[in-house]
Parts: C-alpha cells; structure tokens; sequence
C-alpha cells in the first residue's frame, strides 16, 4: 500500500514537472501568464478598496475579511488547476474519445487524467493569495490554516468539476451548462456570504459548493471554530466518494473515438 | 497457448437520428429518436502466444472498437474476452502492466518536450525504476535507432521520427501483446520498411504477440501469416494469409510484351484487363483454365517478353470487402 501511495506521488511530480517544463519551453509567454493572473486579481481588490471607502462592512465583512475571501478564493482556485490541471477539460476528453490514452495506462484512471495536466496561469492565482496574507500581517497560525484550506477547499472546487464534467457521460454535450456551474462557484466566491440570503444562500451549501469552498474557511479563519472545520472536512470527503462513483459510473457509456490529436 | 480469446462479442452504439433542417432539429429535440448500431455483432477468434495477426475491414467496420474492447477502453454490450487471462474491463489496471499499443492517429507524447521526458513519465506511470528506465530506454534508442532525435521537441520531428519515436514510448513496459492500430499511416516507403523491420525483429526476438490493423496491404503482406477480415462488425474471414493469396482467389496475371500489336480473341477462358499497343494484360480463372492452355492459344514466336503473377492482395481484400 505504502509503495503504491509513494509510484502515485513521484507520478504526480513527474507530472508536474513535465507540464511545467513544457510550458517554460516558451518563457516569455509562462512568465507572462503567471505576472498578468496576479494582476488581474489585484484589480478587484482596488475596486473593493473604492467600496469601502463608503462603507465600512458590506455583508459582514470587513476590507480584510473581504481581502482573506479574495486570498482563500483564489489560491484554492490555483491550488486546484495547478494540482488537477485537467479538471476543466474533462468534458471534452470524453466527447472527443481522448480518455483512451489514460485507459491504457496501469493507474487510477480519474486520478490520471486530472494531474497529467497543469494550468500554469493558476500558479498566479495560488501566488497572489499568499501575497494577500503578507499584506495582512498574517500569524504563523493563519498562515498554516490557510494553507490547510487551500489545499481542502481546491480539492472540493476539483470535485465540483468532476461531477458536472462527468454529466457529460449520460447528457453528451453540456458545454455551456459546466461552463455557468463553474462560473457560479468563482463568482460567488468573491463576494461576502452576508450579501446572499434564501435560497441562494441554500444553494451555496448545496448544489454549488461556493459555501464550504470558501465562506466557511473565511469564518473559521476569523475566529476558529472546530465543529465548522471539520464541517468542511467531512463535506470534502463526501464531494470526493460522490465524483469518483459518478465519474466511473459515467465510464461504462464512454464511446471512445477516432480524433487525430497530440499532447501539448 | 491462446493469449487472447474472444466469444460471442456484441458492441452496440445508440444514436440519435435527425432529420435535415429546423423542422427535424425540434423534432430531434422534443421527440427524438434512436438508432441502433451494431458496431461489433457476434464475434469470436482466438491469438496464439507470438503470432502476427492481422485484423483488417474497410472504415466502421468494427476494428479499432474490438481493438478498444480488447485493451479495456469500451465495455462490450454482451460477449466474453480474455486477454493474458484476464478481463479487460475488469482487470483494466492489471492488463495495461502487459499490453501495450500504437496509434498511428494519436499520439501520447509532449509535442513541446524531447521524447525522453516523456519516456521517463511513462516509466513511472509503468512503476519502472530510474535505473531501469534508463536502461530500457537505451535499449530501445539502439534497436529503433532513435540517436539524438529523442533529445529533440517532438514538434520538431519529422512523422516518421515521431512514429518511431511512439512505438518506443508503448514498449518501455516489455508489453507481451501490442496492438498497431494504422502505425504506417502517412509515412513514405523508406521508414515504412523499417517499422515493419522493426516490428518483424520485435516479435522474433521477445515472441512479442502482434495485434495488427492496417489499411495498407504491404504492412500486411510483409508482417503477418494470419488474418481476420471484419466487416460490419462481423467476421468474415479468418485464415492464413498464404490461403488468401493462393487459393481463395484463383486468379492470376499474365503480362505479355509481343513484337508487334496483336488482336486476341476472348478465348481460352481469358479476359483481356488492358491492352495498349504491344502490352496486353490478361487475367486468367485458374480454376476454369490452365495457364499452359492460355500460353498456347497466345501467338508464342511473337512474344517478347512475359510475367506471370498473383492477383494484388489489394484487390482481393478489396473483392472481399464488396461481398
């Protein structure tokens, strides 16, 4: 068992590896990518600023409470396609047949298929949260926390994406539904909790995962509470069962296909 | 020893049929109906432990989904498979430790990176060790004669270098059964050779079980003794390539160069193919006529040159494929 946990985790770093190599082939470009994600994050925060200068709390929260919603959204956001890089574009390697190369290989097939790929951009993404907490001030205590959330609360973001892509095995194509659902889960990630009441809070906790992605880290994060931490724990666990019964349930109507394509 | 077999094997695939324009899109959309296709229907062989077989049909007729089923990729609708005694579907995991395949349509490595990092991947994904890796990976270089293209962007290859280049990649694992699927597909006659060199010394060698399919006749011809034709998912000949040749047609050529323009009558059970000048093609029924008969009735002191030969293996298949 141990020697199987440890062939899975030199191939998710060879994995890594690889796609970064690939992607540093062209360095102007991958700087690029990474410098322009931290920007384009920055730019909400200036807003959120400009907002705050009218009011002191929106929705509960406070300029840093918002800016610790901003960090956690997204480097859980960047942690999750730097880590599952694939996990966007499982829809369209079941479409177009491309899941045969991974079906052919001697591991687990969901794991597989989301490592082999890495967004690069997402490193941004991960970087500006940690510059967020620098900003902050942040203790050791909330830097570990954070960083306990990001790792957490990416994984459930990348099971999210697992059932919703794999709908695509009983529904064919269902592009323009994965891409709103997707939407959904990052934009309300960056707006307080307090803002949402009814039934879009009830769906934050259900449907779309945004609540134990993200407003339930911030909470914990702001003053800790155990029974919410292991809340977000447990709604991980539960997100990860449900996608890998889904995704192979799914596998069993996969159709393959003939499509000319290369790796890149 | 029976390395694969299959029994009674069914593949459906369920489509849905629209008729042309608007009016059959609403209606596909509210009321749609389904069509049924029988991609694989009954089929059954077996593949003997270092055999070269070859596994032909035209376009849809059920190959690369048998090839699929066979490795795991897709569920059969019904049938039974075994495949170095295990279920492909079953034991996916277990099965790809020892097969291995080429798809002259897809490729699997990184086009932005020298094949050799892909090859390192591919050895851990196979549990292979650095050091073993390196090893293999020597080996391979050596008998693909891959030299420095493996420490080139795969991008920068040209097709046959990146083929070459692919079959490493599925043989760093020593699979005991690999399946070709088209792996000379697009490639000019000189690496062509040496593919088929290579895959010919590769079953020699290790007794390597070749799983082959191929549109192209010379793969076929220079690679296997045994071949399965399908055709809409059905098998519709299975026997030695020899057999194929020789007796399932009994057909041949004969070219005949004369020293002047000569007018033959369709005689002694001949039929005239072509006829330009003093070259005259005929095609003989050997059943119904011998070739020493058909060189009698020819004007002999006005030959100049003559050339006896089988059918192409094209047309026959082609004559297969039409029936």
């Amino acid at each position: 068992m141990l020697t199987v946990v440890k062939n899975y985790i030199k191939l998710l770093y060879k994995y890594k590896v690889l796609n970064i190599s690939a992607s540093m082939e062209y360095k102007v470009s991958f700087i690029l990518q990474i410098v322009l994600m931290i920007l384009n994050n920055a730019s909400f925060l200036i807003v959120w600023g400009a907002l705050f200068t009218v009011n002191k709390s929106i929705g509960g929260y406070e300029f840093k409470d918002v800016m610790l919603l901003w960090a956690i959204s997204s480097s859980s956001f960047g942690f999750c396609y730097v880590l599952f890089g694939n996990g966007r574009k499982v829809m369209s390697l079941i479409i177009n047949g491309e899941l045969d190369v991974y079906l052919l290989q001697p591991k687990n097939l969901l794991f597989n298929v989301l490592v082999s790929e890495t967004s690069i951009s997402a490193i941004g993404d991960i970087l500006y949260g940690y510059i967020i907490l620098i900003i902050l001030g942040a203790d050791i205590k909330l830097w570990a926390m954070f960083s306990l959330f990001v790792v957490v609360s990416g994984i459930i973001m990348a099971m999210f994406g697992v059932i919703i892509h794999s709908l695509t095995f009983y529904l064919n194509n269902i592009k323009e539904f994965i891409n709103n659902m997707e939407m959904l889960a990052v934009s309300f990630s960056i707006y307080p909790e307090g803002i949402f009441g009814g039934f879009v809070k009830l769906l934050l906790y259900t449907v779309i995962p945004t609540g134990f992605m993200v407003y339930i880290p911030v909470s914990v994060m702001r003053q800790f509470d155990m029974g919410l931490f292991l809340e977000v724990i447990a709604f991980a666990v539960f997100e990860t069962i449900a996608a890998i019964v889904i995704f192979n349930s799914g596998l069993k109507r996969y159709g393959s296909g003939n499509m000319m394509n290369m790796r890149g | 020893m029976n390395v694969i077999e299959v029994n009674s094997l069914n593949k459906q695939f369920k489509s849905k049929i629209k008729e042309e324009g608007f009016k059959g899109s609403m209606k596909a959309m509210f009321k749609p109906e389904y069509r049924i296709k029988d991609a694989v229907s009954n089929l059954g062989f077996s593949v003997e432990k270092g055999e070269m077989l070859a596994f032909i049909g035209p376009n849809g007729a059920g190959k690369s989904t048998t090839i699929k089923m066979l490795t795991g990729i897709l569920f059969p609708t019904s049938g039974d498979i075994s495949v170095l005694g295990f279920n492909p579907q079953k034991d996916r995991k277990k099965l790809a430790y020892r097969i291995g395949m080429v798809n002259g349509q897809k490729s699997q490595l990184w086009m932005h990176l020298p094949a050799i990092d892909s090859y390192k991947l591919f050895a851990s994904i196979y549990d292979i060790g650095d050091k073993e890796a390196d090893k293999r990976i020597a080996e391979l270089s050596e008998v693909l004669n891959l030299g420095d293209i493996i420490t080139q962007p795969v991008r920068t290859l040209s097709l046959g270098q990146r083929m070459r280049c692919e079959i490493a990649a599925s043989l760093i694992h020593k699979p005991e059964i690999i399946f070709f699927d088209e792996p000379t597909i697009g490639l000019d006659p000189v690496v062509k050779q040496e593919i088929r060199k290579f895959i010919k010394d590769l079953n020699k060698k290790f007794n390597t079980t070749v799983f082959f399919t191929s549109h192209d006749v010379g793969d076929i011809e220079k690679l296997c003794k045994r071949v399965i034709i399908v055709n809409n998912g059905q098998i519709v000949l299975d026997d030695s390539l020899k057999n194929l040749k020789y007796n399932y047609l009994n057909k041949k050529l004969i070219d005949v160069k004369f020293n002047e323009e000569v007018y033959l009558d369709d005689v002694c059970g001949m039929e005239i193919v072509k006829q330009k000048g003093c070259d005259i093609k005929i095609e003989v029924n050997t059943k119904e006529q011998s070739i020493k008969n058909v060189i009698d009735c020819l004007p002999t002191e006005k030959i100049v040159d003559i050339n006896i030969s089988d059918i192409p293996l094209e047309e026959i298949i082609a004559e297969i494929y039409g029936k």
